[in-house]
Parts: structure tokens; sequence; C-alpha cells
């Protein structure tokens, strides 16, 4: 017999990751047991007390992240990685998010330290006649584009993100749209419809414009 | 990560893999194609201003 599942979308938490160098590749590393979530590949989780049966209730093993992109924000710093996820398998809801089997993930956003919008301005004055302009986002551009090609999901640099406690339903409700429209469009993106790519893309430059701060203005 | 207790467990079984590559593996990921930026030509340099007369 076979039974049903529950769902036919993947789960979409949210949560971050560490970067490191796999082989001149960027690769997300979970931060807590330093597990890499490999590319190109769906990520399994293993469990390290051997409880047989992996993302069960009875064990604390498993994929973990958040129902709300606010419980992460905390940990995210310069250098990581805040997105959402897609799990899949087996699957435990908690009352703060869930736990899966597999994971892979959807969307990603990347803490840069783009310097003071001032400092741009001034380096455009004094270097104006200038034949070659010092591009003081080469690294974060790099990485952000690397992990896109690595990973083959929208990737979204983020410019020191305002993580004020005043916007936080905007942030919210951004990010639950971005969570949504990156489980919903999946289908249609993998189709290759430009709609819903922009759809994904307009969402995911509304949650960047709440961190930004300008959501709330 | 503190998660709360569990809830409930369920199957999920994605109709479509959300690993780019899952479902078409001889067909590459459908991302965008990434913009073309210009780059100036080697020892192109830009024009000095000419200042307006008033």
């Amino acid at each position: 017999m076979t039974l049903a599942p529950d769902l036919v979308e993947p789960v979409v938490v949210w949560r971050v990751w560490n970067v490191q160098d796999a082989g001149g590749r960027p690769e997300l590393v979970s931060p807590v047991q330093a597990s890499p979530w490999p590319s190109r590949e769906s990520t399994a989780a293993t469990c390290g007390r051997c409880c047989g049966r992996v993302a069960s209730a009875s064990c604390s093993c498993g994929l973990y992240g958040y129902h709300d992109v606010l419980r992460t924000e905390g940990d995210w710093s310069p250098g990581r990685v805040l997105g959402c996820a897609a799990l899949g398998g087996r699957v435990v809801q908690h009352l703060d998010g869930y736990r899966g089997q597999f994971g892979y993930p959807l969307v990603l956003f990347v803490h840069t330290l783009l310097p003071d919008p001032r400092l741009e301005r001034l380096i455009d004055i004094v270097f104006e006649d200038m034949p070659e302009r010092p591009d003081l986002h080469l690294p974060d551009r790099r990485l952000v584009r690397r992990l896109a090609d690595a990973y083959a999901v929208p990737v979204r640099g983020v410019s020191r993100p305002r993580i004020a406690a005043d916007a936080v339903t905007a942030r919210s409700t951004a990010a639950a749209a971005v969570a949504e429209e990156a489980a919903r469009g999946l289908p249609a993106r993998r189709d290759g419809d430009s709609r819903a790519h922009d759809r994904l893309d307009a969402v995911v430059e509304n949650l960047a414009a709440a961190w930004a701060g300008s959501a709330d203005r | 990560m503190h998660i709360g207790p569990p809830v409930r467990e369920l199957t999920v079984e994605p109709v479509v893999s959300p690993v780019p590559d899952g479902d078409h593996p001889g067909r590459p990921a459908a991302l965008r194609p990434a913009p073309t930026v210009p780059t100036p030509r080697t020892g192109a340099r830009r024009e000095p201003r000419v200042p307006t007369p008033a």
C-alpha cells in the first residue's frame, strides 16, 4: 500500500548559513553542525544518535528552519547568508519552525558590507575623469554571482540590512510573500515562465527594500 | 536553533523538485541569464568635460 503525502509543495523555512570554499566554489554550511548544503543536489540530514529514522518526532535530528524570518535575523552577520529553504521527505512541524529530512535553498540573501552611499558619491567625484573607477563592491558582487551560479537560485546582496524593531511587520509580511512565491511558483519557473520569475524578483526586491528601511518610510 | 516543541509529523513529496537540476538532469537549471555589463575597451578614456559657456 502506498501512503499519500500530506503535502505536495515543499515546506519553506528561514535560516542562515555560513559560506566556505569548496574547491573554488562557495558552499553553504550549517552554522550549528558545520555540515555542508551541497549545490545542485538535495541535502540529506543524518542522525548522530542513530535514531534510524531521520527527522522523526521522537528525535531532534534533521535540517532546521524557522517559520518567521524575524527569528533568523539576529544570526545574520556580515559574510553570512540568510535565506529560505525547501524541506521535504519526513518533516516535523514545531511550534516555531520545522525540521526536515531533505532540503535545498530557494532564495538567498547575502549580508554585505557595501560602503556608505556618501563614500560612493565621493569616489564618483574623485574618479570622475579617470578611466577606471575602483569597485569597492567587487568581493561581495563576486560572492553573490558565484552563489547564484553554484546553487542556481536567486541570490540578492543586501547592504547593511536594517533590522529595526519598528518595521517588523513589513519585513515579516515581505518575507512571507517570498516564501509563498518561492514554493508556489517553482513549477512555472522550472518551465521557464518569465512572469513567474518576475513575480519572485518583485517580492525579493520588496524584502530587500524592507531591510534597507525604505518600506516603512 | 530553538524551534519549540514538536506539533506533528508530515510526509512532504514536492511534485517539482526544489533542486534546480533534479527534474531534468540533462537540462540546465532554469535561471535567468545574467544581464550583460558593458566593459570599456582597453585603453578607452573618458572624454574630459568641456565647460559650457554661460
